[in-house]
């Protein structure tokens, strides 16, 4: 459990980093929170040549909210999405799905542009960023450009960052009101990572029907995805007991599951179904209560 | 000499009491050094080589690579050209170099050509195992046709099994080897620091008298550390080869491949009872694998003696890491096809298990008045009667709750061990003997006997054990421990206090026999008033210390442990119907183990095989890929253990009584992790109405059989 020898270098800027990746491609790794990448490199799956820490980097690891915005610096940790106040207010959802990861070690060092960027299948923050419609900020030799979550995860572990970029940042619109979400999630019993994990969204409208339902899987198949099956079943109608099943009941259509060792083909397409139902119900619900979520 | 005993338990001062473990203090703050921890000057670090095929023939090796990489000091070749390799992670060649890093790129510049053998990894489905299951003749027990063919016999028909699961041992197995001359120093990761020396010896062709031995803390073993493995040689050799100290610790994928594992079973079972619940005929045909080596024979049907019985085994050999004693080896196994299968005919006779097993006591022999107890307690503190619901029958909704029971045995006479005690002028007690604590309290049951045996506070004893230069103090297995230097302990300490006695009685105007310590004196018996305080005492010794040997067995002289010990599990659970999820909500313990020395070391033992026992239930699998022949969970990311989040509320209740106290010290290690697989199963099957067969009780496997049949 060694990883092969490395050069480290720690640039001082965005820019920099951008150009030493830019020289070096696929022979250089950035490290981020490190719980991903020193993991591979000590099973020596992953061997980079250099090692571009990006920790210190204080442009990544701020948080703003504005009228229509929440950004979220890629450095920052699980642990803070969990506990920090701002996120808690403007993106609970988020907050929730953070608190999934891992354990508490895992929290407090991965950061939630190494998990993105890593794109793991059975990763917590995938389908939440395709619920709420995120956008990711990445840094290139170019200059700037924005990836939609959508078209951001393109297949087991490969997104649609280059070798010579860096996410930046995540920015998340902000919810309307009368809208629930929720994260809910089964464990591989020993690593924790998601076998399924459903995030979902329900606005209601005024009627009391479901305006706007959005619905984001992982560990069920090599790539995230939104249930539109699922979507499209629940739009329009109330959100009652018998409406959730069955829209839920869609929930792995046109996908084929995963099988390993943790779960088999079946098995994750007979849990998406049951765990979309359990997220939507706790997203209707919070939609209806009071208190947002 | 004295009449050797035990004291009676309202006399005894720190016998039975609950008493925390004396080595708790050096373990949590880190200052208790483990084998892994040992480092010393000059150190070389070792990494191993090992095959990456579960069949092959080593065909060419060439470490010039490797011998070349600068920091390498050292490569032995374990298994050369030509050798035919039987499992994944067996040992090639290791390397010693400056640091982990450089020993592990040099592995890496090992280059070996394998010719690829066809393997065979999993036995589950014996009519692909061919020519590598070997039978085992039938046994028979009465009449079990006849007995099945009776009209008013009631039968039913199981399979159920358990999966093959590794010991995980926190701390890796592995040495730190040191040569001075001829003479080589060995810090094992051990349960037998003295059992290791013969056999260094033997393997290295060196004198048993120039090996040495020394371990203080090892970080789990469960039965799988008891030999020197052909890593400990290889230590050996690379330090023989370079003349410095080299450490061989296994990396965690290694240790899970080849560093033991406990045999799995199937078993297809058949058993009948009269219409009214009794007992009559078994029948089972079973397999099982631990390797190479076939695996164990699992007792079946386990505690019950049917009075008729057809018992057909199959061992099958597989290419996979061996397996090594696994707490209670056999037993778990053995338990869990019976007590699943008496579980699923008191089903089909829409009987109470408990009433069943009441029933049937006395199938169960001489132990049976003492079970019969012991199910009486455990339902009470179970609420059993209240809360048992035949099943299926609990409550609506997805989740169900059910309740299930198991019964369990062990030997654990103490085994054979020496001992000598030391009281020196100035009060203090050193008691030495070549045992090893390995986490079940050996050093504070040792401290204990001493301490009451001289009537002295634990903090005047001091123990010298984990070196072979002390007097043998035997291996740690079989929970022979306890017994064994609780024994040696005893005596030695009656013997030593014999002494002390004797040169001082004068002194008190008496003579020795009329003498006693009581809470830190020496006084006479019949005058308490007339005595020395302990240190006195001590002092009037001059500048000579007594010593005394004492010894286990010394059958002449009284026996102080005797053998057989029993337990009843209940364990009550809830089951998540729609995702298979199974959660255990408490589980109860009634546990008999003679006359226990500390209660509190006791207890834990027992709440520690039942959170073991959680584990291979619900969790622990050692997974193999038929295609490739390798182990796909060779750590801890995929190989779940129970942790805290699944530790329910435990009722341990230790059964003390004037009966138990006459027994003597036995083993208790052990038997505790025997009934957990089979009354947490049977909690399920309870509660869901459907039978999972095999464990791990995985989510998978219950959505399976819940789909399969039971409820819609
Ligand atoms: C025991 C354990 C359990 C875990 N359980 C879970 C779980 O339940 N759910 C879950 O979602 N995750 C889990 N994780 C993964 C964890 O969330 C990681 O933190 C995350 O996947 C990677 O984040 P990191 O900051 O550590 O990234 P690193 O490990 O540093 O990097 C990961 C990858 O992303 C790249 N990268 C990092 N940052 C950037 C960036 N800003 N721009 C471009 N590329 C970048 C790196 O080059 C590397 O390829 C677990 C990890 C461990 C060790």
């Amino acid at each position: 459990m060694f990883p092969a020898n490395f050069n480290y270098v720690r640039p001082n800027n965005i820019r920099e980093a951008v150009q030493f990746l830019n020289e070096h491609k696929d022979d250089a790794k950035v490290l981020a929170g490190g719980q991903s990448l020193i993991p591979m490199m000590k099973l020596r799956l992953a061997a980079p040549e250099f090692l571009v820490d990006i920790g210190r980097l204080p442009e990544l690891k701020e948080i703003d909210l504005d009228d229509a915005v929440l950004t979220i610096g890629s450095l920052i940790r699980h642990a803070d999405i969990e506990t920090a106040d701002l996120i808690a207010r403007a993106c609970p959802l988020l907050a929730e799905t953070a608190a999934e990861i891992g354990d508490a070690q895992v929290r407090n060092r991965g950061t939630i542009g190494g998990s993105l960027a890593h794109a793991d299948p059975s990763a917590d923050l995938p389908a939440t960023m395709l619920v709420l419609d995120a956008r990711f900020s990445v840094a290139g030799p170019d200059g700037r450009r924005i990836i939609m979550a959508e078209d951001f995860f393109t297949d087991v572990m490969t997104t649609a960052l280059r070798p010579n970029e860096i996410l930046v940042s995540i920015e998340i619109p902000k919810m309307s009101r009368r809208t629930g979400c929720a994260y809910v999630k089964m464990h591989q019993q020993a690593s924790g990572f998601a076998i399924v994990g459903v995030a979902s969204l329900i606005t209601l409208g005024r009627n009391g029907r479901a305006e706007d339902v959005r619905v984001g899987i992982n560990g069920v198949s090599g790539v995230p995805y939104r249930a539109h099956a699922v979507e499209e079943s629940l739009r329009g109608k109330p959100v009652d007991e018998r409406n959730i099943a069955e829209a839920a009941a869609l929930a792995a259509q046109g996908v084929e599951p995963l099988s390993d060792i943790h779960a088999s083909s079946e098995y994750r397409r007979e849990m998406a179904t049951v765990y979309a139902r359990r997220s939507l119900q706790r997203a209707a619900q919070r939609a209806s209560a009071p208190q947002r979520h | 000499m004295p009449d050797y005993n035990w004291p009676e338990p309202d006399s005894a001062a720190l016998v039975g009491k609950r008493i925390s473990r004396v080595d708790g203090p050096a373990k949590v703050t880190g200052t208790a050094k483990y084998t892994y921890d040992v480092t010393r000057p000059g150190m070389l670090y070792a990494k191993v080589l090992r095959s990456p095929y579960a069949h092959c023939r080593i065909v060419s090796i060439d470490v010039s690579a490797a011998e070349k990489l600068p920091g390498v000091e050292a490569v032995y070749v374990v298994q050369g050209a030509g050798t035919e390799i039987h499992w994944q992670g067996d040992d090639i060649a290791a390397v010693a170099a400056v640091d982990e890093q450089t020993a592990e790129d040099a592995v890496q510049n090992i280059k070996v050509q394998y010719k690829q053998l066809a393997h065979l990894v999993q036995e589950e489905d014996l009519s692909k195992a061919g020519d590598r299951a070997k039978p085992a003749a039938e046994q028979v027990v009465g009449n079990p046709d006849e007995a099945f063919a009776a009209a008013e016999a009631v039968t039913v028909e199981g399979y159920y099994g358990t999966s093959v699961v590794t010991h995980c041992c926190l701390e890796s197995h592995g040495f730190v080897a040191e040569w001075e001359g001829d003479t080589l120093t060995v810090y094992p990761s051990t349960q037998a620091v003295e059992r290791l020396t013969g056999q260094f010896a033997e393997a290295l062709k060196i004198p048993a008298t120039n090996v040495h031995t020394m371990m203080q803390y090892v970080g789990g073993g469960f039965g799988s550390k008891f030999a020197v493995d052909r890593w400990g040689i290889a230590a050996a050799h690379l330090a023989k080869q370079t003349g410095k100290p080299v450490k061989l610790m296994l990396e965690r994928a290694p240790e899970q491949m080849v560093a033991g594992n406990r045999p799995s079973v199937y078993a297809k079972v058949k058993i009948a009872a009269k219409p009214d619940g009794t007992l009559t005929a078994w029948e089972s045909d079973s397999w099982s694998t631990g390797g190479m080596g076939g695996g164990g024979s699992p007792p079946m049907p386990y505690i019950w003696n049917f009075p008729h019985q057809r018992k057909r085994h199959t061992a099958v050999s597989i290419n996979a890491g061996s397996a090594r004693a696994w707490r209670a080896p056999n037993h778990p196994q053995g338990c869990y096809v019976t007590m699943c299968s008496i579980e699923d005919l008191a089903a089909k006779l829409k009987m109470d298990p408990l009433d069943l097993v009441l029933k049937n006591i006395a199938l169960t022999g001489e132990r049976s008045e003492l079970y019969r107890q012991e199910l009486l307690k455990a339902a009470e503190l179970m609420e059993w009667k209240r809360r048992w619901h035949p099943r299926a029958q609990g409550s609506p909704g997805p989740v169900k709750q059910g309740l299930g029971l198991a019964l369990h045995t062990w030997a654990g006479r103490g085994h054979a061990a020496e001992c000598r005690i030391t009281i020196h002028p100035d009060g203090y007690v050193e008691v030495s003997t070549c045992t090893q604590d390995i986490g079940t309290g050996t050093r504070t049951v040792i401290a204990i006997v001493a301490a009451e045996t001289l009537g002295v506070p634990m903090e005047m004893v001091k123990l010298n054990i984990g070196d072979n230069h002390l007097p043998p103090g035997g291996s740690s297995g079989g929970s022979t421990t306890v017994g064994g230097v609780s024994s040696s302990t005893r005596r030695a300490a009656m013997d030593a206090r014999e002494q002390l006695f004797a040169r001082i009685a004068s002194g008190l105007g008496t003579t020795a026999e009329n003498l006693e310590t009581v809470n830190g004196t020496v006084r006479v018996k019949n005058d308490p008033s007339k005595g020395f305080t302990w240190k006195q005492a001590a002092a009037k010794l001059g500048v000579n210390p007594v010593s005394a040997m004492g010894k286990n067995p010394d059958e002449a002289k009284g026996a102080l442990t005797s053998s057989g010990v029993g337990g009843v599990q209940m364990a009550d659970v809830s089951v998540d119907t729609e995702t298979g999820v199974v959660r255990v909500n408490k589980m109860v313990a009634v546990q008999d183990c003679g006359l226990i020395v500390d209660m509190k070391t006791a207890e834990s033992q027992v709440y520690g095989a039942m959170i073991m026992g959680i584990g291979y239930t619900l969790f622990e699998e050692r997974v193999m890929d038929e295609i490739t022949g390798r182990m796909l969970n060779p750590n801890m990311e995929f190989y779940k253990l129970a942790g805290l989040a699944d530790t329910p509320e435990m009722v341990v209740h230790m059964w003390t009584d004037a009966e138990q106290q006459k027994r003597g010290v036995i083993g208790l290690g052990e038997p505790p992790t025997i009934s957990p697989g089979a009354a947490i199963a049977n909690a399920v099957a309870n509660a869901t109405g459907v039978r999972v067969p095999t464990l791990p009780l995985t989510p998978d496997k219950v959505l399976a059989a819940l789909e399969k049949g039971g409820l819609a």
